[in-house]
């Protein structure tokens, strides 16, 4: 679903205009909208499990974003430039940004992966809402498991990993699984200790090991957390190196954006509100009484400030420059 | 007898072969430590002192010119931002640590550089040269646009003395003041620490001092010297159409000089030329099983020296040449894409380094 999105949304790299009401249709699954039987018959949707809650990113935020990606993408045949929406390329690779250089494209597909999947995983399936002592673990339903099986393997599907997912069996990861192996390339074996605390939680269910269980409910969060992390660090030292080329710039800095807000959707995230909203400000101006993402005034020293932050709050600082 | 003595022969050949072997289990490792010595502190280092040093002379010729605007100061100033912009060429290919960090090389030398961004930021007296949004109108290429408005030294002295005088001086004052904060934070950087955890960074895997070698030469050459100081203006990324105005220091005139350069220092680089003289090619001639006809440094040294020879057949400035000697600027191109298979493919599989640079996530 996401990744039908996506594609509807990078039409604007190719220069043609967004259509945002089929976006949000897609998100709703409402109407047929991704011409595909199993998809729309399926009865899910998106939106429904995106996190809401009054003031902070939900999904009537998202469902304004898409708008708006729908409204200025009729300057998708537009070159971009500082204050004028359009598409940047660099060599190969084209990106439509909106006049202040944001791409709405990797704000909204790797928000949703935060504001749904990394959500649902944090805050929902590993919760005892889901996985506590009130939920059964017992009946076994065919090609389910027990409930309390079946709610901890929701988490995982939300991973976008395969099963037998390790630092050395890549193939076919998505989503957040994908870039787990950011970390994971730079030493810090982020794929395989997300990995085995799934396992970890799994065996502890399935065995009754309720304290395994639970351990690893904790621990998943932290370490999931990193990935969110080194994720963004990453794509911080691509603006920088990339600093001048627009394309790339304003590109990895959308990137990054959308991995650092979607840090919210854990109650027990590692950083403090405040270095969180200070790390998010230097990505950000005011309009009127809230602020959006601008990245036109930006400096390396900003971006700089955000990568020292972020990998002292999370002890990265070993290995910030080499993610 | 004749079976004992064949069985002596035998048994001979034998202790021959696995004294051979002995041999060669023996061979010392190779000493990566002062390979990353001599890189950081003999070579790497001093590249950078002799950058803050010419960038501080040129801060001293802006200050000498704008107190007075007169041609032998212009002279001196032009002289002298070029001698600046010839010590930058070594430093384009070592940007990884600390001048990564300052995006030294974005702050240095991003062209073309946008005219009319320059001049409005000039008109207005208000900018942010940091800003994600100026990047295109700072550096050296800006000087470069500043500095020669006209070949002719007296009609380029009335120029900048002319329309915004006082703002356009003060620019250039500042992107010189950009310049030296960036060379200055990034020298102060490796002498405070980062030498000395480049030193001991001695492996080969992703982040270790030797991969950021490797990869900074390869990335600056392929997107820097190929492409941005050839292939672009040349017109390989547009259809075979050439674009001169893309050419580094376009308006000097000085991109043959500067392209040569830059050159001669990757190949003194490569071979760690200094007073201890351990290089890449030290390393890979140890490395090297001697199963070809010649050796792979041999190859890139001899490739480097194809390329000065091609680039010596080149009479105009490049921008020029990309027009009235299109077919010799091609067969430099070509030069220069063969070296790239030695460095990209050859060097870094014998080292066992991971080229690391491209953008593979697909989006």
């Amino acid at each position: 679903m996401l990744e039908a999105m996506t594609a509807e949304l990078k039409k604007a790299n190719a220069g043609t205009q967004v259509d945002s009401s089929l976006l949000a249709r897609m998100y709703s699954n409402s109407g047929n909208p991704f011409g595909d039987a199993v998809l729309d018959g399926s009865g899910k949707q998106l939106k429904n499990k995106t996190y809401s809650s009054v003031g902070a990113f939900n999904f009537s935020y998202f469902e304004y974003l898409m708008k708006r990606q729908g409204d200025i993408s009729q300057f998708a045949g537009n070159t971009w430039s500082a204050g004028n929406a359009g598409v940047a390329t660099s060599g190969t690779k084209s990106y439509f940004f909106d006049e202040n250089g944001v791409e709405y494209t990797q704000i909204i597909e790797k928000g949703l992966m935060g504001a749904v999947f990394y959500y649902n995983i944090a805050e929902v399936y590993t919760r005892p809402g889901k996985i506590g002592a009130s939920v059964d673990n017992t009946t076994v339903t065919p090609g389910e498991g027990t409930d309390m099986e079946h709610h901890w393997d929701e988490a995982f599907g939300y991973f976008g990993a395969p099963i037998d997912f390790t630092s050395s069996v890549t193939a076919n990861a998505r989503y957040h699984a994908k870039y787990s192996q950011k970390g994971q390339a730079a030493g810090l074996e982020t794929t395989d200790k997300v990995m085995n605390q799934f396992i970890k939680g799994r065996y502890g269910i399935t065995n009754k090991n309720y304290n395994y269980r639970d351990q690893a409910a904790t621990q998943l969060r932290v370490e999931y957390e990193k990935i969110l992390v080194t994720t963004a660090i990453h794509y911080l030292n691509s603006a920088k190196s990339n600093f001048s080329d627009n394309a790339l710039r304003n590109h990895a800095l959308s990137e990054s954006y959308a991995f650092i807000f979607s840090l919210a959707y854990n109650s027990d995230k590692v950083i403090s509100n405040t270095d969180f909203d200070l790390v998010k400000s230097y990505f950000e101006v005011a309009a009127g009484p809230t602020t959006v993402p601008s990245f036109l005034a930006i400096t390396v020293a900003d971006i700089n400030s955000a990568i020292d932050k972020l990998s002292s709050v999370y002890s990265l600082d070993a290995v910030k420059g080499s993610l | 007898m004749r079976s004992y003595r064949i069985a002596l022969l035998m048994l001979l050949s034998l202790f021959v072969l696995s004294c051979k072997k002995d041999k060669d289990e023996t061979t010392p490792e190779f000493d990566k430590n002062q390979l990353l010595t001599n890189y950081g502190t003999n070579l790497i280092v001093p590249t950078y002192e002799r950058l803050d040093e010419s960038v501080y002379l040129l801060e001293v010729k802006v200050n000498d010119f704008i107190s007075v605007s007169n041609q032998s100061n212009l002279l001196a100033l032009r002289s002298q931002f070029l001698s600046t912009y010839e010590a930058w060429q070594s430093c384009s290919f070592m940007h990884f640590g600390p001048s990564d960090n300052y995006t030294l090389k974005q702050v240095f030398n991003t062209y073309p550089v946008d005219t009319s961004l320059i001049n409005t930021n000039i008109s207005s007296g208000t900018y942010v040269l940091g800003a994600a949004s100026n990047t295109v109108a700072i550096g050296l290429p800006a000087l470069d646009f500043l500095l020669f408005p006209n070949k002719d030294l007296a009609i380029a002295l009335s120029r900048i003395n002319g329309v915004n005088s006082v703002n356009k001086k003060q620019y250039i004052k500042n992107v010189v003041l950009q310049l030296k904060a960036a060379i200055t934070s990034t020298l102060s950087s490796w002498r405070t620490g980062h030498l000395s955890t480049f030193i001991s960074s001695n492996g080969n895997s992703q982040g270790s001092s030797l991969s950021e070698i490797v990869n900074a030469i390869n990335l600056d050459f392929e997107k820097f010297t190929r492409d941005g100081k050839i292939g672009i203006p040349l017109g390989v990324r547009s259809l075979g159409t050439p674009i001169p105005s893309k050419t580094e220091a376009f308006y000097s005139k000085y991109s043959l000089v500067l392209f040569k350069e830059s050159i001669q220092q990757l190949k003194q680089y490569f071979n760690g030329e200094s007073s201890s003289n351990i290089g890449l090619d030290d390393y890979l001639n140890h490395l090297n099983d001697n199963n070809r006809t010649a050796r792979l440094s041999t190859r890139i040294n001899s490739q480097f020296d194809i390329i000065i020879q091609k680039a010596n057949l080149i009479t105009n400035p490049i921008s020029i040449a990309v027009i009235s000697e299109q077919a010799n600027v091609q067969k430099l191109y070509d030069e220069l894409q063969k070296i790239i298979v030695l460095l990209k493919v050859d060097l870094s599989s014998a080292l066992s380094i991971l080229i690391t640079y491209q953008d593979n996530d697909g989006d």
